[in-house]
């Protein structure tokens, strides 16, 4: 299909059709790894949602309910990519093409039951869009999967359509030694004749045979066996189209399949979040770390990104930088020939041919270069853009954040204190009260040494064991309810956790440098929690850890004042 | 007990039982009034984190919602990197 036959409004760029010249398996490997990761982040998020759910202290209930839509929103992930994706990688060349084709249709039948919307949805060309549409119609029978029986009429329909091929051939060579033969022999001319007729009848039986089209049984067998009966009676050309663009698709097609499916993985992430009440969940999938990463490298649309570009832009400019080093060496062999009186009318004008083609070359990758530089600097613009408008949008919430969140953070630090003094009152006046048991038992044994103190020994003692009774009861109960407030307060500190962390997070995304330490520092936590505590490696990524945790809270710190510094 | 009978050994025996339960008394009394103050500020302080962190969500998630469009239309630029 010729590109100028594309809808205006499939936005088809150069790029990606220089990319659906890319192999697919290496595309869908880049893919693959990097989706990858992206779902990574995404089970971790659901996990570490879980955990702040749990840590919440939300009923026993609702801990289940978060619990099993967060394990099926992570079945639903690894159906959906993981699982699919891990398929794609390890399949062979067809079995891939087959599968995100059967994917991509069983999509579009749930999604876009007109190829319109195919052709819109995923970047289709009208005529790849009207393909995926007629089989997305019939993979819903398909999708059953064929019985033993159809395998069978299956195998049985090719054997028996190749069997008869064979046997023209064989007829032929048999027909062609019979005519040897009788020649051999001298057999008359009419005898002659009439086998050389049955031979031409063969042969020209034989060319009218269609070459048998080797269509792989991996693929076939995928089909129902109307679909596979039709597969097979497909003439070479349809058969090419069918294995090009529906077996095959570009890549820019496996990419925008694959973009749709993350896409809707973290939407199902937001939702989830959102659903149990984690606040900021939807301006935090603008900041999620694969998200961030894939718009640096673009890999959605890595023609178009500023790496992609950058790469080719240096290509372009190294290949000149390249034909001038030519131009030049052209340069000397002239003059070297010149000076030995080697130069001929002949060389010269073949260098100056050889000069002239160079500098074609030259402006032709000029042109490139300079072409790819505009674009470029408008991606670099757009980016620009995007990416203040997002920060513009992160400092508003921040400033929406900061003036509610510093007085409770004030506040339950002024609480701990408070807990602190409690605890230290229980402390003193539980040793105030042993010590004053010590004093009174004392004083109480020697009284027992005067008859005269007998009554008042007796009242004193009994007083002083309602005394120290009822001390150390309301040391039990205030014991008690400092322990109450230790968990509540717990509690309520947790509840700032999110916010600290969306802050910090936020703060690192208008200041790079701090949100690198802070994948660092998270990916070193992650790396300490997954070892045992003691022995030398633990040693190692603990230091790692306390580094990389130093180096945030500095960089955090510097990050704040400036801040601070700006307002002022 | 008549305590003009008594000697002073035992006068300060007693004198000294009566002041330790009489310290040990007052003790226990300010232990109850000023920890039941602190116990209180800090079960009122709770609340008040509480009802903040509930009004700081609720204000967050308003400006969520009303920023809805534009954010989500970043999200989606960020996506398909346009």
């Amino acid at each position: 299909m010729k590109e100028t036959e594309r809808k205006p409004g499939a936005e088809v760029l150069p790029e990606q059709n220089q990319q659906s010249r890319e192999d697919p398996v290496e595309a869908a490997e880049k893919i693959a790894s990097l989706t990858h990761q992206l779902d990574q982040d995404t089970v971790r998020e659901i996990k570490s949602s879980l955990e702040l759910l749990q840590k919440k202290g939300p009923s026993g209930e609702e801990i289940e309910r978060a619990e099993e839509a967060g394990k099926k929103l992570e079945r639903e992930i690894d159906h959906l990519t993981q699982e699919f994706l891990s398929e794609i990688v390890k399949s062979s060349p067809e079995h891939l093409r087959h599968t995100i084709n059967e994917h991509a249709s069983f999509l579009a039948t749930l999604e876009n039951p007109v190829p319109e919307d195919l052709a819109k949805e995923y970047s289709l060309d009208p005529e790849t869009a009207q393909a995926y549409f007629k089989l997305a119609q019939t993979f819903g029978k398909s999708a059953e999967g064929p019985g033993k029986e159809n395998v069978a009429a299956s195998t049985g329909k090719e054997t028996g359509a190749s069997k008869s091929g064979q046997q023209i051939s064989e007829a032929l060579k048999a027909k062609i030694a019979e005519l040897n033969e009788a020649e051999r022999r001298g057999e008359p001319e009419e005898v002659l004749e009439a086998k050389l007729k049955e031979v031409r009848n063969l042969e020209s039986e034989k060319a009218k045979e269609v070459p048998a089209i080797k269509k792989p049984e991996a693929i076939l067998r995928k089909f129902n066996l109307d679909n596979r009966n039709f597969i097979q009676k497909l003439p070479e050309n349809a058969w090419k189209f069918f294995k090009d663009k529906i077996l095959k698709p570009p890549a820019f097609v496996l990419e925008a399949f694959v973009g749709k499916i993350s896409h809707k993985a973290l939407k199902s992430v937001e939702s989830a979040h959102r659903k149990f009440g984690f606040v900021g969940s939807r301006i935090g999938i603008l900041f999620n770390s694969a998200l961030i990463d894939r718009e640096k490298t673009g890999w959605l649309r890595y023609g178009t990104s500023l790496e992609g570009l950058q790469i080719k832009y240096d290509e372009q400019e190294a290949g000149i930088k390249e034909f001038e080093s030519e131009l030049g060496e052209l340069d000397n062999q002239e003059k070297e020939m010149e000076e030995e009186g080697e130069l001929t009318a002949g060389i010269k004008l073949k260098i100056e041919n050889a000069r002239a083609k160079i500098r074609t070359r030259i402006e032709q990758a000029g042109n490139k270069r300079d072409s790819l530089g505009n674009r470029l600097k408008e991606t670099r613009d757009r980016i620009k853009i995007y990416e203040s408008s997002r920060e513009a949008m992160v400092k508003e919430l921040l400033e929406r954040i900061e003036p509610n969140l510093s007085p409770l953070l004030e506040r339950s630090e002024k609480l701990e204190e408070k807990k602190e003094t409690l605890d230290s009152e229980i402390a003193d006046f539980s040793s105030l009260v042993n010590e004053k048991q010590a004093k009174l038992d004392e004083i109480l044994q020697k009284m027992k040494k005067y008859p005269n103190l007998k009554s008042a020994l007796k009242h004193r003692r009994d007083k002083m064991q309602k005394e120290i009774k009822g001390a150390k009861k309301i040391i039990a109960v205030r014991g008690a309810e400092a322990r109450d407030a230790d968990r509540e307060l717990s509690r309520v500190n947790e509840r700032a956790n999110p916010w600290q962390e969306m802050r910090s997070q936020f703060t690192g995304i208008i200041n790079p440098g701090l949100a690198e330490a802070l994948k660092s520092l998270r990916e070193a936590k992650n790396a300490i929690s997954q070892l045992n505590k003691g022995g030398d490696e633990y040693e190692r990524v603990e230091a790692q850890y306390k580094r990389a945790k130093a180096e945030y809270e500095a960089k955090y710190e510097a990050a704040i004042k400036s801040k601070e510094g700006n307002k002022s | 007990m008549d305590e003009d009978k008594l000697t002073e050994e035992e006068k300060k025996l007693l004198a000294e039982a009566d002041r330790e339960l009489e310290e040990l008394e007052g003790a226990t009394s300010n232990f109850e009034k000023s920890t039941g103050k602190l116990v209180s500020e800090i079960k009122k302080g709770i609340a008040e984190q509480d009802k903040g962190f509930d009004a700081m969500k609720k204000d967050i998630t308003s400006w969520e919602e009303k920023n809805k469009d534009e954010i989500d239309s970043l999200t989606v630029k960020s996506l398909v990197g346009e």
